[in-house]
């Protein structure tokens, strides 16, 4: 159902793109290249694997917006961001909203390869766990929403109109589909997959 | 049959007709020298006199003497009233009113000795005639002193106290040349008025039978006077390439300064095509190392190395071309490419804060005489001050538009429009003014410069709040002319 992991690289410079395509193909990584964050925008979507790489300095709507309105769409495709320039606030506010990475363009290539492929790992293993939680049932997902808020079994009970000891099944079913030993370990693993 | 008094006369009328053509040219061309213009009046005047002298000399009776006075009452009326002036405006000290006494006090000799009948100060009864340079010249013999005389003595007298009066003046001012010019010009008038009153005196009380000669010591103040608005015309061509020296020089200066505002941007551009090469040859190796090398994807990177390579250098040569330093010179140049190269400058720097640049001209306006380099300092200039107003305001709409048309048969006119704030009032008519900013950061320098520039093109550069938001400048440029 997913896609192939794809990096993908935006720059309005298209021969810069194009050379930083070429560079990701020969070290073996599909990527594809993007002039502007409209297009990258309209190409990702939830199904997207891999991760973005991309200019702060876009012209138009530019990086910091494009990561934005991904996480607006809970988009959660790392991002490492590119720059012309040191520039520190914009990097902080980066990396605050979660990108990965943040370089200078011309950053030595071994750098530049371990950000990418550490934004790679990190969707891959934002992936696994998503194929977990995608294996829960809509009645489980619900229950778990409720294990996440901190309520008790007797309260969750209550408030969908069900018995206790249906709610402690479907707990126990959970914990066994997503492999953890305790509740505090659940609750943590939801909070990654972006359960609330 | 002509003597020596003959050559003596014609050469001291000739001399000073042509300093006074000479002159008469100087002020045409340039009309603030009038110091040139009075000294153009004065030396007709003494070309008269010259000629008057010789009309006495040569005077059969005393009639026809008297005939002659007439006119060299004129004359020497013109004389003195041009010293008068050119003392004023050429030493610019002294009482002025002095000078008025004695143009007045002349004028009622000329007006006696031309309304009235002839001799009404000094009348000739009798004519003697003596040798001169072995030539025969009419002398007065006897004659009646009339109190009109008078009135002539007194303004020689009043003369030379409004001269030494201007001249002590002048030599205590402080600038260099000062004392030169007093010692010089006001000895020389003084000498030679002091040499004609003497003279003047000697033949009208009868003390000395002498034909009147006054016109050659005349012609030794018109050479005192002769050099030193000479040196004048050269110290100010001195000060004029200066002048255009320090302007070049300033030019460079601001020039330096607005690249070193954008040097950010500029970096960041280069770093493009930089990264771009960096990365092609990185692929390049990954792709050779392989068995079987895709040939076609190699050629492709190898082209689009090339072409970020020149890419790279036409950022460079285009900052290259704006950190010369050279001086002013003209040429015809399109308006569009230059527009279009500077625009590329600010390109990123817009970019980064959000700010459109928009540039509109006519296909068919023709080329501008225009320093290319000095020109685009403008609109530079211009530009950044625009991207700047536009990005303080943090303005809804984020525009700077750049126009050039033509506006007249010899003119085109450029206009960069922001969208910004506009000019406080305050600050409107200052704007041109050195040091006048209202950036944290900057001289002042930029806008002063400007418009040095755009004048030294005989252009206008003004500026003007726009009706719905920001702030208009408009530059003209003369049109050049077309190649013959």
């Amino acid at each position: 159902m997913s896609e192939r992991p794809t990096v993908h690289v935006v720059d309005d410079d298209a021969s810069f793109a194009r050379a930083l395509g070429r560079l990701l193909g020969a070290h073996g990584l599909h990527a594809r290249t993007f002039g502007s964050g409209a297009e990258v925008l309209a190409q990702i979507t939830l199904a997207s694997r891999g991760c973005v790489v991309m200019d702060l300095d876009l012209p138009g709507l530019g990086g910091l917006e494009v990561q934005q309105r991904l996480a607006e769409r809970r988009v959660a495709l790392p991002i490492v961001f590119l720059t012309g320039r040191g520039d520190i606030p914009s990097s902080v506010r980066a990396m605050r909203q979660g990108a990965v990475d943040f370089l200078e363009k011309n950053a030595p290539q071994a750098q530049l390869l371990a950000a990418v492929s550490r934004a790679l790992a990190a969707d891959a293993a934002r992936s696994s766990l998503y194929n977990r939680f995608a294996n829960l049932t809509g009645r489980e997902l619900e229950i778990l929403r409720h294990v996440v808020r901190g309520r008790m079994n007797k309260q969750i009970a209550a408030d969908l109109g069900i018995h206790e000891r249906t709610v402690k099944l479907h707990r126990s079913a959970i914990t066994a589909k997503l492999g953890v030993r305790s509740s505090a370990e659940l609750a943590s693993l939801a909070r990654d997959a972006g359960v609330s | 049959m002509h003597g020596t008094l003959f050559v003596v006369w014609t050469m001291v009328g000739a001399t000073s007709l042509t300093l006074a053509a000479v002159h008469g040219i100087v002020w045409l061309l340039d009309r603030r020298r009038s110091p040139n213009l009075a000294f153009c009046l004065l030396a007709v005047a003494v070309a008269g006199i010259a000629r008057t002298e010789f009309g006495l000399a040569r005077a059969a009776t005393v009639e026809e003497y008297a005939q002659w006075l007439r006119w060299f009452y004129v004359a020497s009326f013109g004389a003195t009233a041009g010293v008068v002036l050119f003392v004023r405006l050429y030493f610019g000290t002294g009482r002025v009113w002095l000078g008025w006494v004695v143009v007045l006090l002349r004028g009622l000799v000329v007006a006696g000795n031309v309304l009235a009948p002839a001799g009404s100060s000094w009348q000739v009864v009798r004519l003697d005639r003596i040798p001169v340079f072995g030539e025969l010249a009419a002398v007065s013999a006897d004659a009646v002193v009339r109190p009109l005389q008078w009135v002539a003595t007194s303004a020689s007298f009043v003369f030379l106290a409004y001269v030494f009066d201007a001249t002590v003046a002048l030599w205590r001012r402080p600038e260099r040349d000062a004392r030169r010019k007093a010692a010089l010009v006001g000895g020389a008038i003084i000498g030679t008025r002091l040499a004609a009153t003497l003279q003047a005196q000697l033949i009208v009380w009868g003390i000395v039978a002498m034909p009147v000669m006054v016109s050659p010591a005349f012609l030794i103040m018109l050479a005192a006077m002769t050099y030193e608005l000479c040196r004048d015309i050269v110290a100010s061509a001195h000060i004029e390439k200066e002048a255009h020296r320090l302007r070049d020089e300033l030019a460079h200066v601001a020039r330096v300064g607005t690249l070193g505002e954008l040097s950010g941007s500029l970096a960041h551009e280069l770093n493009q095509p930089l990264g771009a090469i960096l990365r092609n040859a990185e692929a390049a190796k990954m792709l050779l190392d392989r068995h079987t090398p895709d040939l076609d994807e190699l050629r492709a990177i190898v082209a689009d190395i090339r072409a970020d390579d020149q890419r790279a250098a036409a950022i460079i040569e285009r900052m290259r071309g704006l950190l010369k330093r050279k001086s002013l010179e003209l040429h015809a140049v399109s308006l569009q490419p230059l527009v279009q190269e500077v625009l590329a400058l600010v390109r990123n720097d817009a970019a980064a804060r959000r700010v459109t640049l928009d540039f509109a001209m006519p296909e068919e306006l023709p080329p501008v005489a225009a320093d290319r380099v000095q020109v685009s300092q403008v609109l530079l200039n211009l530009l950044v001050n625009g991207i700047d107003a536009v990005s303080d305001a943090n303005a809804t709409v984020r525009r700077v538009a750049v126009e050039a048309r033509r506006t007249g048969p010899r003119t085109v006119e450029v206009t960069v429009a922001d969208s910004g704030h506009g000019i406080s009032p305050e600050i409107l008519p200052r704007v041109f003014e050195p040091f006048v900013t209202t950036k944290a950061k900057g001289l002042g320098i930029g806008l002063a410069v400007s418009r040095t520039i755009v004048e030294a093109h005989g252009g206008r550069l003004w500026a003007h709040n726009n009706d719905r938001s920001g702030a208009t400048f408009r530059f003209t440029l003369p049109i050049a002319e077309p190649a013959t």
